[in-house]
């Protein structure tokens, strides 16, 4: 148990770490002089030199490695070219624009496909069934950015209702909350059905019906219990979609949050902040998914017992 | 879609209308298949079904409306964009870009994969460990994000597209065929290959491989649909394929500064991808369940 989940937090580290050596060799060896870049665009030759020698640049790449994770045990990213600011204050300013979004729709999701799942699985065969598959694949094929200018082109230009885009209160909340979640769930929304219908053909459920306890306990105490663990199984998977979704859906709506500042920043070959973003993405997503393996030990049993390797 | 194998057709016959419509449309997808069709169709034969050059400009005719609503004219069908090219002709050839980057991002990524579950299955151990750990680590990265960070070095296009697919995309595969390799190894067929002296790679190749027809058929089917939206995702956000070549995520993307006044733009593109990717989970869905009902878990 303790071994298990010590193994996995070593295994977030290295994570992490191979990705922010990628990165870094990617912004070196790419097609941009990062010393050009830093001078500006009118700068003499004589300053790019300058620049190169202060920063580094002119040294072999291994020890510019060295070098950079000296500088990041400290917590610098380094400059962003473009905004003059520590490239690390600017990415975490925009964390909790993409927490909003990203809490929001996750909890749309979650909700969605609990209550659609449970129902149809009980409503087998009926009207709530068809209707749960429809939307499970309408939802399965509907692209996010295209329902996302559909949502903008129905509520904020024909109704006129809702905001379409910038930061500000829940008004503007709404419809981008609304593009990433309303169909994020409808994968989880077929896994929650089959497993509920599993746990109700099942002997324990038919048990505790037999005992006369009321419909209502049977379904949420005894059969969502087990009939649910995909909804917590899959969550590191609906994490990482919800968070690359996050990006399209913050450009399309222009909330500033770390998709759209990675994005200007990819633009402007700002690469400080690419990699601070990169790197905070993936540390976000990396440790959520940790999160979740942890979890999932402490609520199904019968994998505390195997030991290590939950999922998959 | 799970236990739709369980039900028979006589218990099909005594439900609502609506599920026996359900049904019948489900066993034998014929309109998802038709769709493809077309899109295939269209895509490779783009040049003589095109009614007009995609990229003709014509600044007379600018943001046209389709032919059927106020303004439209007869010679462009779904209507014009901002310079005045032909909608229809530019869907047409942006199945092109669709089809291209599906069939090689995933057939390089279906090979790779499929080595790599083979290896892993089969010879187990050390081996095993670092492929799978490999790709466990490639199952929990920000992909968006890391193919935003390499956008920011190779070019744009559809080479980096296709990159993007293929290093992303091996990993699903060689997690499902590890698991198939690992209980078909175990079976008769294999011990007595391996009494015959055939070598590791032999088996593999002959004996394994053909037994995973099924699987792969299945798993390719249902990843069309993911890497067709990923390409027009990608080219939405400009780091795609570039206009004047027309894709259907940059034509979304052209669309977007129009959704006030030329809805059109953005809602022709959108259908057309909506279609072939909705067209593809549904084959791949019917796939599954004919050929490999073990997968319904995906």
């Amino acid at each position: 148990m303790q071994r298990f989940i010590l193994f996995r937090f070593i295994q977030s580290i290295f994570i992490i770490i191979g990705v922010l050596v990628f990165v870094f060799i990617l912004g070196r060896v790419g097609v941009n002089d990062p010393a050009i870049l830093m001078a500006g665009p009118d700068a003499e030759e004589q300053d790019i030199k300058e620049i190169r020698r202060i920063y580094g640049l002119d040294k072999p790449i291994p020890i510019q490695l060295a070098y950079f994770f000296k500088e990041l045990a400290k917590g610098n990213f380094g400059r962003s070219y473009n905004w003059d600011q520590p490239a690390l204050r600017l990415v975490v300013g925009r964390i909790p624009a993409t927490l909003q979004l990203a809490l929001l729709s996750f909890f749309m999701v979650w909700s969605l496909s609990i209550s659609l799942g449970v129902l149809a699985a009980v409503n087998r065969g009926t009207w709530v069934d068809t209707i749960t598959r429809t939307y499970v694949f309408v939802g399965q094929s509907m692209p996010n950015f295209w329902f996302a200018l559909l949502l903008i082109l129905f509520f904020g230009v024909r109704l006129g209702w809702l905001p379409t885009s910038g930061y500000g209160g829940i008004r503007h909340l709404i419809l981008p909350a609304m593009a990433l979640g309303l169909f994020g769930g409808a994968g989880l929304t077929r896994l929650t059905r089959s497993g509920m219908i599993n746990v109700l053909d099942s002997e324990y459920v038919k048990m505790a019906r037999a005992k006369g306890l009321r419909e209502r306990t049977v379904l949420f105490k005894h059969a969502l219990k087990n009939g649910a663990i995909p909804l917590v199984t899959m969550l590191g998977p609906l994490l990482a979609r919800l968070f690359s979704g996050s990006l399209i859906i913050e450009l399309i709506f222009a909330w500033p949050g770390i998709g759209r500042l990675t994005y200007q920043a990819v633009l402007n070959s700002d690469f400080p902040v690419v990699q601070c973003a990169v790197f905070i993405s993936t540390a976000l997503l990396v440790f959520g998914n940790l999160a979740v393996d942890v979890a999932y030990v402490f609520i199904d049993p019968r994998i505390r017992s195997f030991g290590r390797r939950g999922r998959r | 879609m799970a236990g739709a194998s369980v039900v028979t057709s006589g218990q099909a016959l005594s439900q609502g209308l609506g599920q026996r419509v359900w049904w019948t449309f489900r066993r034998t997808p014929v309109v998802p298949a038709l769709i493809v069709l077309l899109i295939i169709v269209a895509a490779l034969f783009a040049p003589w079904i095109a009614p007009q050059d995609p990229s003709r400009i014509d600044p007379e005719a600018r943001l046209t409306a389709p032919a059927w609503s106020p303004g439209g004219s007869p010679k462009h069908l779904l209507g014009t964009d901002s310079t005045g090219r032909d909608l229809l002709s530019r869907i047409i050839y942006g199945a092109r870009v669709s089809l291209i980057v599906a069939v090689i991002g995933i057939g390089v990524s279906a090979c790779f994969g499929t080595l790599m579950g083979l290896l892993a299955g089969y010879f187990g151990g050390l081996v095993d460990m670092t492929i799978m750990r490999i790709v466990d680590v490639m199952m929990s990265l920000p992909v968006l994000f890391l193919a935003l960070a390499l956008a920011a070095v190779i070019p744009s296009g559809m080479f980096i597209i296709i990159l993007i697919v293929v290093v992303f995309g091996w990993s699903q595969f060689a997690r499902i065929i590890r698991g198939e390799v690992l209980s078909l190894k175990e079976r008769d067929f294999v011990a007595l290959a391996r009494v015959a002296q055939a070598g590791p790679w032999r088996i593999m190749l002959r004996h394994i491989l053909p037994n995973l027809v099924n699987t792969l058929t299945v798993l390719v089917t249902l990843d069309v649909g993911g890497v067709v939206m990923f390409e027009a995702a990608f080219s939405f956000i400009g780091f795609g394929v570039q206009p004047p070549t027309p894709s259907w995520g940059n034509m979304l993307s052209e669309g977007q500064n129009y959704l006030t006044t030329a809805w059109w733009i953005a809602t022709f593109p959108g259908l057309a991808l909506m279609a072939m990717v909705f067209s593809c989970n549904f084959i791949g869905d019917w796939l599954r369940d004919a050929l490999d009902p073990k997968l319904r878990q995906l």
